[in-house]
């Protein structure tokens, strides 16, 4: 079975592309750090970081389309606080409405905070969606060790991101024969029988832990990881990453130096 | 002195089920030894075994080497094992890295690494897939990879579990040449008796936790009653 992928687009060729693999992480993480922390009632730092974002993807030549994409697909993730918190978050009411017995009024306070996450979550999905469409995964990885990210933390994103389509190879495969067996019939029975596949996924992915932690073992496995050193840090990716967290620091302080005022 | 000596090995499941009741075996040098039996029979557990990772009674021995908790570690270093399910074996991200894990491991120099990777690819022919992801490549390729990523580490004797399982023809004719062609000790535990004509030269047959039969590969699959009574012919 062929899954999308995470690094589909990573294997093309431009300018960002070719960036060490530790100035695009230390870049991106900026811009995303950037667009994390603005407090809820400030939109100018998100145009900025929108601006960058565009900027670099741009020169990427990514489809927009692919990453668009994956902001509407991830969206039902966030729908519940989007709707949820300008009625229920206290504040000066905007708008005020009589739905049978109950007054339901939206605040200005819960829009700004809505708005706010709606926001923080667009250009977060975007520019990680971005990083991995310019780096592929065991590069970023490999960004993650030199970081002196826990190797144990690095190894399990490796293993996830190894058998991930593995497990749900398995899942599909075993969708396909409930519903052969079912007979269309729909229902109780299919939500029993969701049940045991749940389960026998997790007994089948433990047990094919124990065979990689064996394979791992047979190979000469001691508890260290290992990586060769193949890339090359150059000029450009100074350029690359400085300029880009400069600047996501500059916004950052921006609005925090005027907040202390 | 035989490359492999397994003595009087026995072995159980936490619950109680025997899957080995005192298996004698003992391979040569350079050899090709087949182990078939029907499934159940304990191959697997014994191929497990004779790398350390059951516990069991009786004795392994590897060249003048006894397996014991403490020289584990060295007979993992001259015995390798390419298991049934390429998947379990092929834990990093690209060929490369999982070829390069064994000798990393060992502790060789990048040079060397290096070296050690573009040779046991070759071996295997598959050279050109250096920088794929395993989750991408062929049933047939993953088993040619995996058995590269054992090769790596220049093990003197090389244990399959199942080798041609899953392969299309072409793909198994390949796989099989391969096999033939290595220098190392090799074992194979397999239902496949046609790659056992193929590439081994003597063969034991393993039913029911025991080795009931051992000899010329030709002999013991010509001996059709053997071959009924262990669940073999059909």
């Amino acid at each position: 079975m062929h899954h999308a992928y995470l690094d589909k687009f990573a294997a093309r060729d431009s300018p960002v592309h070719r960036r060490d693999p530790r100035a695009k992480t230390a870049a991106f993480f900026a811009l995303l750090a950037a667009a994390i922390l603005v407090p809820p009632g400030l939109w100018w730092p998100f145009a900025a970081v929108a601006v960058i974002v565009v900027a670099v993807w741009a020169a990427s030549g990514v489809p927009l389309g692919y990453l668009l994409k994956r902001v509407v697909v991830l969206s039902p993730f966030i729908l519940f606080s989007l709707v949820l918190f300008p009625v229920f978050y206290g504040g000066r009411a905007v708008w005020t409405a009589q739905l049978g017995p109950w007054q339901v009024s939206v605040t200005r306070e819960g829009l700004e905070l809505s708005g706010n996450i709606a926001a923080k979550f667009v250009l977060g999905v975007l520019i990680l969606g971005l990083l991995f469409s310019v780096t592929r995964f065991q590069h970023f990885l490999y960004a993650l060790s030199r970081f002196r990210v826990p190797q144990l933390l690095v190894m399990q994103l490796g293993f996830l991101y190894r058998y991930l389509f593995v497990v749900l190879d398995e899942a599909e495969r075993m969708l396909r024969a409930r519903e052969a067996r079912s007979a269309g019939r729909g229902g109780w029975h299919l939500w029993r029988a969701s049940a045991g596949l749940v389960g026998t996924l997790f007994l089948r992915s433990y047990h094919r832990s124990r065979r990689v932690y064996w394979a791992m073992l047979a190979r000469g496995f001691s508890g260290e990881v290992h990586v060769l050193g193949r890339l090359r840090w150059r000029a450009a990716d100074t350029a690359f990453a400085s300029s880009l967290v400069a600047v996501a620091a500059a916004v950052t302080v921006c609005w925090a130096a005027v907040g202390l005022r | 002195m035989a490359a492999l000596e397994i003595e009087d090995l026995t072995h159980a499941y936490p619950d109680g089920t025997q899957s080995l009741r005192g298996v004698n075996l003992s391979v040569e040098r350079g050899s090709a030894l087949g182990l078939v039996g029907p499934n159940g029979a304990g191959k697997s557990s014994l191929l497990l075994a004779a790398l350390g990772f059951l516990r069991c009674g009786g004795a392994v021995r590897v060249g003048d080497v006894e397996l014991t908790r403490g020289t584990v570690r060295e007979i993992r270093r001259r015995v390798g094992i390419v298991f049934q399910d390429a998947n379990d074996q092929l834990f990093m991200p690209t060929v490369f890295d999982d070829v390069a894990f064994g000798p990393l491991c060992a502790g060789l120099d990048e040079t060397e690494v290096r070296r050690r990777v573009a040779e046991a690819l070759e071996a295997v022919g598959a050279g050109h897939l250096a920088d794929r992801a395993p989750y991408h490549l062929s049933g047939g390729e993953k088993r040619r990879v995996a058995l590269a990523t054992v090769l790596a580490m220049r093990p003197e004797i090389i244990l399959f579990d199942e080798p041609t399982g899953n392969l299309d023809p072409p793909s198994r004719s390949r796989f099989i040449r391969v096999l033939g062609d290595l220098p190392a000790t090799r074992v194979l535990a397999t239902h496949d008796l046609d790659a056992v004509a193929a590439t081994c030269a003597r063969t034991a047959v393993l039913s029911e936790g025991r080795i009931v039969a051992e000899g010329r590969t030709t002999d013991v699959l010509a001996d059709a009653d053997l071959m009924r009574r262990a669940g073999l012919d059909g």
